[in-house]
């Protein structure tokens, strides 16, 4: 079954094409890898995945995520869509993180929307909440969990905000995580280990991934199809057997042989 | 574990307070520098006055005993250093010397003045704040739109007219012309005040249960306010404007809208995020509004230290003029102080990467 | 608000760089109207300044735009000379400022925590600025005036100190930020003395926002001075300046003759309002000066060293 189905869809901004008519099946608990240069419109892609339109745009065609025709939602239709369902997972930990308040209230703020959650329970939520915070950490490989939850963004490092990001993701649980360069400003080795952990989580969960990224690296490992975008148009999709092989695009191919070098 | 966290938490806190304290106490060092540095300016800002300094304070009309007994009175016979040890020893008893147009101690007419400016200027502050701060935010989305441009407009102008005009034109129109709100002489016209609380007769009079005399109060208030509101506005709706512009727009919004987070909550957060800004313009603004009240006393004939400065300087009344820069600069330094202390609560970043 | 963020695609700096064009451009044509019809004032009205007319306080009409005042002067002839004063000493007391406050500022910031001497030269400048700035600026301009006696010159010196700390910490913000680019460091390896860096080579890369705040910084004083003129702490009557003339025609309100006071208000507010406009334009544009200049230091740069 596809989580993610994509027919003619068109986002425009005045006259601008953001995405010019992508048709796309995205099969349901599987990770799938869109790559492309910049400004191929990849972060339009994912957002759009998650319902989040760009300021102004027309949007057109269709969009089924997890089975919700988007397209036919209202914005506040598509907020509450979001909810434990969809979500879009920004690349930079030092711009999606608000300053002035601690990791711990991110956590509380960002999992307030969660099924379960009353105001009457608020305190024992709070402490599992947390709890459950802490043991995401812990698994994304950070050592002390309690400090980081303690600490505001600027008191920690570029890799330790990333995966802050990826926890809440974790604890969000959502059906589809369209992860915008998951692995960007990452070493390799902590890279590896929070995909391994996103292969994992979902292989228990059966959520279905999404990533863009620039790393082939990552797609040949994880991604069961890639999706090449150029200025806003699918100019190929495949697997990734098929791709490392012959990629069919030009893009592709400019990619891979970069790579290779 | 669970004691184990406690601990660090605890122990974490405890880092926090400190740093906390550091910062406060590295601020009080500041502030006695900035103090002292202010006291000693106005010291020689006075002495810089050509002529003899006893015939300058005492005025052109003393006899020459009267100088005599002044200029021993003051210690001018003795060194300029020693002058200067005397005359900080009076300032931290709070003696500022006598004013030659009262003939009362400089600080007693500051004291009786005093609250009389400070009404103004809070009410001022207050009433621009809760004007310039929403007109600032709603802004920040409809920057395109005509009303949008209207407001924006004015706020680039409004820090253009002269407060002392804008003061007569209102006053102008509104007391002498279409007669509702009452001629400019001074905060309750010919009532008496109410008891002395706290020197402010909005403050007071509620205070007592006197609602007729705080309708007064405020109708005489009215104007000036509006004057210096109108003025000093502009600032505010400029930095609020720009300060929610910025935190409606920062990331953690997108994260928050991504993850479904309602928007009331994602907007509370941001309010956090662009109070710094606003607050240092509160204090700024307050800064700029002592100064425009010098102005604006002056034509709604208040009867604060505005007043009193501007007839000091007529009267070349020395001794006033020292204790009201004096007192100036301190109420200054101190709204800066107040402003540092509510930015080390809102946002954290100042009492942390501090090191 | 489910709204996302478009990715920028630069609309949003073209958009401001418009708008900080059309400020310049704007404030330019203000300033330059009051300044040519100040200079040009003898050729558009036919009184003097301080020439006493046939009625007094008439009201405006088609001989005398603007009426006359109490003393029979005419207000329009008035308003228009009175720049001659504000203008001037506006300009003046700001362009001593900057000549004083510039170099204090190049020394604060490149010296700060640099060497024992410099940085102690630094925090003297610093800390002395602090003390000058503890005053409300009207409140210590009073003062200042008080002590060194109304008139033109003595508002001019006074006005010029209290801006002085202004510039300081605009040039020492930006030397600060220019202290550690690349052609600093490779000067001071080629054996430059810090100083001689600060001024030919830190220094004028940091001026370009400086300058836009002159322009600001003038209209500023023009609004001091009328308000010192208007206490009778500045300009001494009957003198043709805003300030003057505003206070002088304000004992005539409550009887209804708006005129002397309105107009020399209306002028004075526009005549600030343009300046500030140009200052603002100038520090927004993208095309200021500070760009070029600080690409020409790090060609020079490249130039001696590579």
């Amino acid at each position: 079954m596809s989580a993610l189905v994509l027919d003619d869809f068109t986002v425009r901004v005045g006259d601008e094409a953001l995405l010019g008519g992508v048709s796309l099946e995205l099969a349901e608990g599987r990770t799938h890898a869109v790559i492309g240069e910049r400004g191929s419109s990849k972060t339009v892609l994912l957002r759009c995945l998650a319902g989040m339109w760009p300021e102004g745009a027309d949007v057109d065609g269709t969009l089924r995520a997890d089975g919700l025709d988007l397209v036919s939602l209202t914005a506040r239709q598509r907020l509450a869509a979001r909810r434990e369902r969809l979500l879009y997972l920004p690349p930079s930990g030092r711009e999606a993180l608000n300053p002035v308040e601690r990791i711990d209230q991110h956590f509380l703020d960002v999992c307030s929307v969660r099924a379960g959650w009353t105001d009457s329970r608020r305190r024992v939520r709070r402490e599992s909440l947390l709890a459950e915070a802490a043991a995401a950490l812990t698994k994304l490989g950070i050592a002390d969990p309690e400090r980081v939850l303690a600490s505001i963004p600027d008191e920690l490092s570029g890799g330790m905000r990333k995966r802050a990001l990826i926890a809440m993701a974790l604890l969000l649980k959502p059906a589809v995580l369209a992860a915008d360069d998951p692995t960007s400003g990452l070493d390799v080795t902590i890279s590896r280990q929070i995909l391994d952990l996103l292969a994992e989580m979902q292989g228990a969960e059966g959520f279905t991934l999404v990533i863009a990224t620039q790393d082939l690296g990552i797609v040949a490992h994880y991604a069961s199809t890639i999706t090449v975008l150029k200025s806003g148009t699918v100019v190929e999709h495949t697997d990734p057997v098929s791709f490392f092989a012959h990629p069919a695009s030009d893009t592709g191919a400019a990619m891979l042989a970069r790579a290779r070098v | 574990m669970a004691s184990a966290t406690t601990e660090a938490r605890a122990a974490r806190r405890g880092l926090r307070l400190g740093r906390f304290g550091t910062l406060i106490g590295r601020r009080f060092r500041f502030i006695v520098i900035q103090l002292l540095g202010a006291a000693t300016l106005a010291f020689f800002l006075i002495r810089m006055v050509p002529g003899d300094p006893a015939r300058v304070l005492a005025g052109p009309a003393a006899s020459p005993a009267t100088l005599a007994e002044l200029r021993r009175h003051l210690g001018l016979d003795d060194s300029l250093p020693v002058q200067y040890v005397r005359y900080l020893g009076n300032l931290l008893r709070g003696d500022l010397g006598t004013s030659l147009t009262t003939g009362q101690d400089v600080s007693a007419d500051l004291w009786q003045r005093g609250p009389a400016t400070l009404e103004l200027i809070l009410f001022a502050l207050l009433v621009s704040m809760l004007i310039g701060v929403p007109l600032g935010v709603a802004l920040a989305r409809r920057r395109e739109k005509r009303s949008g441009k209207a407001i924006f407009g004015y706020a680039m102008f409004s820090g253009s007219i002269p407060d002392f005009w804008l003061a007569l034109i209102l006053l102008y129109l509104f007391s002498f012309k279409w007669e509702i709100f009452p001629p400019p002489i001074g905060r309750l016209g010919f009532e008496t005040p109410p008891d002395r609380i706290t020197g402010m007769y909005t403050v007071d009079a509620l205070v007592t249960g006197d609602l007729a005399t705080f309708w007064l109060a405020a109708q005489h208030l009215a104007l000036p306010v509006i004057t210096l509101t109108l003025v000093y506005s502009g600032l505010i709706v400029k930095v609020a404007n720009a300060s929610s512009e910025q935190a409606f727009g920062a990331g953690f919004v997108d994260l928050y809208t991504s993850a479904g987070v309602r928007s009331t909550l994602a907007l509370r957060r941001a309010t956090r995020l662009a109070l710094p800004p606003v607050i240092t313009v509160a204090a700024i603004t307050n800064g700029f509004l002592l100064g425009g009240a010098v102005l604006v006393e002056q034509v709604f004939a208040w009867g604060g230290v505005g007043q009193y400065a501007v007839q000091a300087v007529r009267g070349a009344d020395f001794a006033a003029i020292q204790g009201f820069i004096v007192m100036a600069a301190f109420f200054n330094i101190a709204n800066y102080l107040i402003a540092d202390i509510a930015m080390l609560g809102v946002d954290p970043r100042l009492g942390r990467t501090e090191s | 608000m489910s709204r996302g963020r478009a990715p920028r695609r630069g609309t949003g700096s073209r958009r401001r760089a418009r708008i900080a064009n059309a400020k310049t451009r704007w404030g330019l044509i203000i300033v330059a109207v009051i300044a040519l019809s100040t200079v040009l004032a003898p050729f558009i009205t036919p009184f003097g300044p301080e020439e006493i007319t046939d009625e007094v306080l008439a009201s405006p009409g088609f001989d005398q735009f603007f009426g006359t005042d109490r003393r029979a002067m005419d207000v329009f002839t008035r308003t228009l000379y009175a720049p001659r004063v504000d203008l001037t000493i506006g300009v003046i007391a700001t362009l001593i400022a900057f000549v004083i406050g510039v170099p204090l500022g190049t020394v604060a910031g490149m010296f700060e925590d640099r060497g024992r001497l410099g940085g102690f030269a630094s925090q003297i400048i610093m800390r002395g600025m602090d003390v000058m700035q503890a005053f409300p600026v009207f409140v210590f301009a009073l003062a200042l005036v008080a002590v060194l006696g109304t008139g033109a010159t003595n508002l001019v010196l006074g006005l010029a100190f209290v801006n002085t700390p202004v510039f300081v910490r605009q040039i020492r913000t930006g030397v600060l930020v220019l202290r550690d680019e690349a052609f600093v460091e490779a000067a001071l390896i080629a054996g430059w003395s810090r100083l001689r860096i600060a001024f030919r080579h830190v220094l004028p890369n940091a001026l370009g926002p400086a300058a836009s705040l002159v322009s600001v910084m003038i209209g500023f004083s023009i609004l001091l001075t009328a308000g010192l003129s208007f206490v009778g702490a500045g300009v001494r009557v009957p003198t043709a300046e805003w300030g003057v003339m505003i206070a002088e025609g304000s004992a005539q309100l409550p009887t209804g003759q708006w005129w002397p006071s309105v107009f020399p208000g209306l002028s004075l507010a526009l005549t600030v309002f343009g300046f500030s406009l140009l200052g603002e334009g100038l520090r927004e544009s993208p095309t200021a000066m500070d760009g070029r200049r600080a690409g020409r230091s790090r060609r020079w740069a490249e130039r001696s060293f590579s």
